[in-house]
């Protein structure tokens, strides 16, 4: 989208606000795709927000309180208390912030790390793509989980090793998705005129066909922010992810097992919040992808 | 005496076709062999159906493609063997107007970027130096200068095909290669838009070739004609000339089937039998006698050469020898 | 009286990020039984969406009907439900459109979609339609029917689907048949051929057709009266020869001239302005932005199709009856 000059103009941002204006607006006509928006500004507002709109900070980590273990929900305790005595309801506000960093920061490497690729594989083709297509094979062909353990198994368990672990299984389905489009649009006329030109193939490739090409990229990348937080979930779950006394909802939901027949509310919480998150982010990729082709795009 | 712009002799594209592993190897033969010059100054019209080979021919001379032989010659420059900075030069000098309205412009930059790319890949101006450049040209070409920081899509498929001339002339090239630059869009556009491109002629001293299927637009603006059918040039000459009295059967077939204010019926249209061949396996003597009206034994036997029929062209047929 | 199809005040309009856009606003006009009637336009003027409008094929949202009725055989086509349209479409009112690759499905052969249409529309059985597909090959010329029912779509060439399109849309006896520009992605060669045949099957069949082009050329080969469509309204009405040898509005005047038949004449630009176009105005004429010859009541009202002759009709406060 944006050519590389380093100074833009006033009069050069206009235009570029209003293709931004145009996508709200085209977004907001679904209903439901609105909703889910507007849920999704809200989780952001409480992830940034979550050091000042917890009700316990100081339990939200390590507080113990044992007088007050496993209390049901109440005006105190919204969600109610865990086997340790904290305030489930801050616990879960963090987590938020804790599943939202988690997996910005994985999609966000995993994208780096496989949109230049793929785009300089599709646009280039011969052995260039053959070699990339290649190591992106055998990256596609490992379980994600199995990676996480060997990471987990190298580095120690933590949520930053699965957050990595994430991204090193991720970031093939982005090369893999962003080179076949990079490939139909190679041959596009503007691409033709830009080599016409003489224009270098670095720029052709990351300021003419990326810009083109990401956009099912982008509604893949917002789903899969709903499945990182699952899977980083599931991988806490495993106990290979965030350790305690991280306030992850995977973390919890594990932690809850032991206590499952008597404190309904101790699992219930942090999984209608994964719930939530992720479906959210679903109906948000969903919404986008009617809205972002350049050719339908016009009403 | 007027310069020769571009020599072209016996140039051959041939594209691979991907069989498996255990056929023999194929060829489109999409050019082959073809050859003529061009004078500065002169508008070529290159004509013919899909599949003739004259989109081929335009992309293997503005280097989008690599020919399989031949050569080909800008002023005295050899335009197969130039690389490096030296090929960069010659890039300034010969450039193309597309024919997609929609995919020719990048949908997602500024006008100001669009037009703007070839003077910032050759001339590296400052962001002011640019912006004016980028809005002289737009005035060249009848826009307004606020268009500088629009979008494509905001522009019409006429104003879209004025934006790629603009883009076209920024380094103020030599030659300028037209490929159906009326094709996709309205009538009124379309006459603007050849004005506009006759006037800029004049102007710029640019020689054109102009690719078209559209012969009333080719009668208007070429000087010299040639008439293309799977990858060979079956008549080549003064546009008028032809205009007047085509001699190759296929020109002939060509000009009557198009339709006319002044044709009466549907029924006076002259229809072609048969489809175009494959440029796989293209016919054997003169490609065109599995549809030519006329064709004669040796037509099937003998490819015919391209020889000068009379003053003013040069045709490829038996039955004119 | 009623006509045999009428359009009656109709204003299609589209829903977009910057307001709302009329794309259609016919006020009057109507096809007699067994007559060829052509719509001229360039492209965006509207006619496709007349097309899909009449066959309620319209994406809904963002497209919108505010007002009007499109009569067939005296009822009213937009009140009916999708359950009524559907018997219609392909039965009584045919459509052949422009581009033949994606109107035929990639993935079956042609003789298994030619099949399915016929079972559906006129619920013959398996074998039956087999007969009749070999029939529809014969009737729009296409040499050895069953090596062709057997190919896909991508394996014939342009003018060999479009001849399937038209089988198919022959092949119900529809009353009505719209065109629209059934020849546009065609070589000139091709072209020609189509075009008789379709001339040749309308003969034939009697059925009244709404033929769309985008040059007036075209069109005169096919159809008896015309009607020239700017920007969603028709701004001149008239049979082919009224219409080409005395054209009356500017616009028809440039679609007619503006390439010139002698070489190297200057292209008569007298008709038209080189400035970019403008918006849509709000009141007065739509062809303000292009016309030289603009007056104050043209930026005000609106012209209605004012009769001149004969059958024929312009939308244009500045005609004056010329000597002809």
């Amino acid at each position: 989208m944006r050519k590389l000059l380093p100074i833009e103009s006033f009069e050069a941002i206009k235009p570029r606000l209003k293709e931004f204006k145009l996508t709200f607006y085209l977004l907001n006509r679904n209903r439901l795709t609105m909703i889910a928006l507007i849920t999704v500004f809200l989780l952001v507002l409480v992830a940034l927000l979550a050091p000042f709109i917890v009700p316990y900070k100081e339990q939200v980590f390590s507080g113990v309180n044992p007088q007050e273990k496993l209390l049901p929900p109440s005006r105190e305790h919204p969600f109610g208390t865990d086997e340790l005595g904290r305030d489930i309801f801050s616990r879960v506000i963090y987590g938020t912030r804790i599943s939202l960093e988690t997996a910005l920061a994985a999609v966000g490497l995993a994208l780096l790390v496989g949109v230049p690729l793929g785009a300089i594989a599709g646009a280039t083709g011969g052995v260039v793509d053959e070699i990339i297509m290649r190591i992106t094979d055998i990256f596609l062909s490992f379980p994600p989980l199995l990676l996480a353990i060997l990471i987990a198994a190298f580095l120690g368990p933590s949520l930053t090793n699965a957050m990595l672990a994430i991204a090193v299984a991720w970031w093939p389905w982005y090369t893999r998705l962003i080179r076949g489009q990079a490939v139909s649009m190679r041959e596009r006329q503007f691409v033709r005129a830009a080599r016409a030109t003489g224009t270098p193939h670095f720029k052709i490739v990351f300021g003419h066909i990326v810009p083109n090409t990401i956009a099912p990229v982008i509604i893949q990348a917002s789903m899969d922010l709903g499945g990182v937080i699952l899977t980083a979930a599931s991988l806490s779950f495993l106990g290979l992810g965030a350790q305690p006394p991280t306030p992850e909802w995977g973390l919890m939901i594990s932690t809850s097992r032991n206590y499952f027949l008597n404190a309904w509310w101790y699992s219930i919480f942090p999984g209608l919040a994964i719930f939530i998150t992720v479906l959210v982010f679903n109906l948000v990729g969903d919404g986008l992808r009617e809205v972002l082709d350049p050719r339908t795009r016009k009403y | 005496m007027s310069e020769t712009i571009l020599t072209v002799k016996d140039l051959v594209k041939y594209f691979p076709v991907r069989g498996g592993t255990f056929t023999k190897p194929q060829w489109v033969k999409a050019v082959d062999g073809v050859s003529f010059e061009l004078e500065k100054g002169k508008v070529l019209g290159l004509v013919g159906e899909s599949g003739c080979g004259k989109t081929t021919l335009v992309n293997v001379l503005l280097k989008l493609e690599e020919p399989t032989s031949g050569k080909a010659f800008f002023g005295d420059v050899d335009l197969f063997n130039t690389r490096g900075s030296h090929l960069r030069k010659l890039r300034r000098n010969i450039q193309i107007v597309f024919q997609d309205p929609f995919w020719s412009l990048n949908p997602r930059w500024l006008i100001r970027n669009i037009i703007g790319e070839p003077i910032q890949v050759h001339l590296k101006p400052s962001l002011t130096q640019l912006v004016k450049m980028v809005g002289d040209l737009l005035e060249l070409v009848g826009l307004p200068r606020e268009a500088v920081y629009q979008y494509p899509h905001e522009f019409s498929g006429g104003q879209r095909q004025r934006i790629a001339i603009a883009r076209a002339l920024a380094l103020k090239p030599k030659l300028v290669v037209l490929d159906e630059p009326t094709s996709s869009i309205d009538a009124l556009s379309q006459a603007q838009i050849l004005s506009l491109i006759m006037d800029l002629k004049n102007k710029m001293d640019l020689t054109y070739i102009l690719v078209s299927h559209d012969l009333r637009v080719v009668h208007y603006m070429a000087d010299e004609i040639a008439v293309m059918y799977l990858g060979k040039f079956v008549e080549y000459g003064d546009a008028e000339a032809i205009f007047q009295k085509p001699a190759h059967p296929y020109t002939q077939a060509l000009f009557k089937s198009a339709p006319s204010i002044s044709v009466e019926s549907v029924n006076d249209l002259f229809i072609l039998p048969g489809n175009v061949p494959s440029a796989i396996n293209p016919p054997s003597g003169c490609r065109f006698h599995t549809r030519c009206p006329q064709a004669m034994e040796i037509c099937s036997q003998k490819e015919p050469p391209l020889v000068k029929i009379d003053r003013d062209r040069l045709a490829a047929c038996h039955l004119l020898n | 009286m009623a006509e045999y199809f009428e359009f009656e005040n109709l204003k299609v309009n589209f829903r977009t990020f910057e307001g709302v856009k009329n794309v259609l606003n016919i006020k009057n006009l109507s096809i007699k039984k067994g007559e060829s009637f052509g719509l001229v336009g360039e492209s965006g003027a509207g006619k496709t969406t007349l097309a899909y409008t009449i066959l309620k094929l319209l994406p809904i949202p963002p497209a919108f009907v505010e007002s009007g009725a499109i009569r067939f055989e005296g009822e009213d086509l937009l009140k009916k439900s999708d359950g009524e349209i559907q018997k219609i479409r392909g039965k009584k009112i045919s459509i052949i459109f422009q581009d033949p690759m994606s109107t035929l499905n990639p993935v079956f052969t042609t003789g298994q979609q030619i099949i399915r249409v016929l079972q559906q529309n006129q619920g013959l059985h398996k074998a039956q339609a087999k007969k009749k597909a070999v029939e529809l090959m014969n009737i729009v010329k296409l040499p050895d029917p069953e090596n062709i029912l057997s190919k896909y779509p991508h394996e014939l060439s342009g003018g060999q689907r479009q001849r399937i399109i038209i089988a198919l849309a022959f092949s119900c006896s529809a009353q009505f048949l719209i065109a629209d520009e059934p020849t546009r992605n065609l070589d000139v060669t091709i072209q020609a051929g189509v075009l008789q045949l379709i001339a040749e099957l309308i003969r034939e069949t009697k059925v009244t057709v709404l033929f769309i082009g985008n040059s007036l050329e075209l069109v005169s080969l096919i159809c008896d009266r015309v009607g020239v469509l700017h920007r969603g309204q028709i701004v001149e009405l008239g049979s082919i020869r009224e219409v080409a040898t005395h054209p009356a509005h500017s616009y028809t005047l440039t679609l007619l001239r503006a390439i010139p038949k002698e070489k190297r004449d200057k292209i008569d630009l007298t008709q038209i302005t080189l400035k970019a176009e403008e918006r849509v105005a709000e009141k007065g004429c739509r062809y303000v932005g292009r016309c030289l010859r603009k007056e104050k009541i043209c930026l005000e009202e609106e012209p209605e199709l004012k009769h001149i002759g004969g059958t024929h009709y312009v939308a244009c406060h500045l005609y004056k009856e010329e000597k002809k």
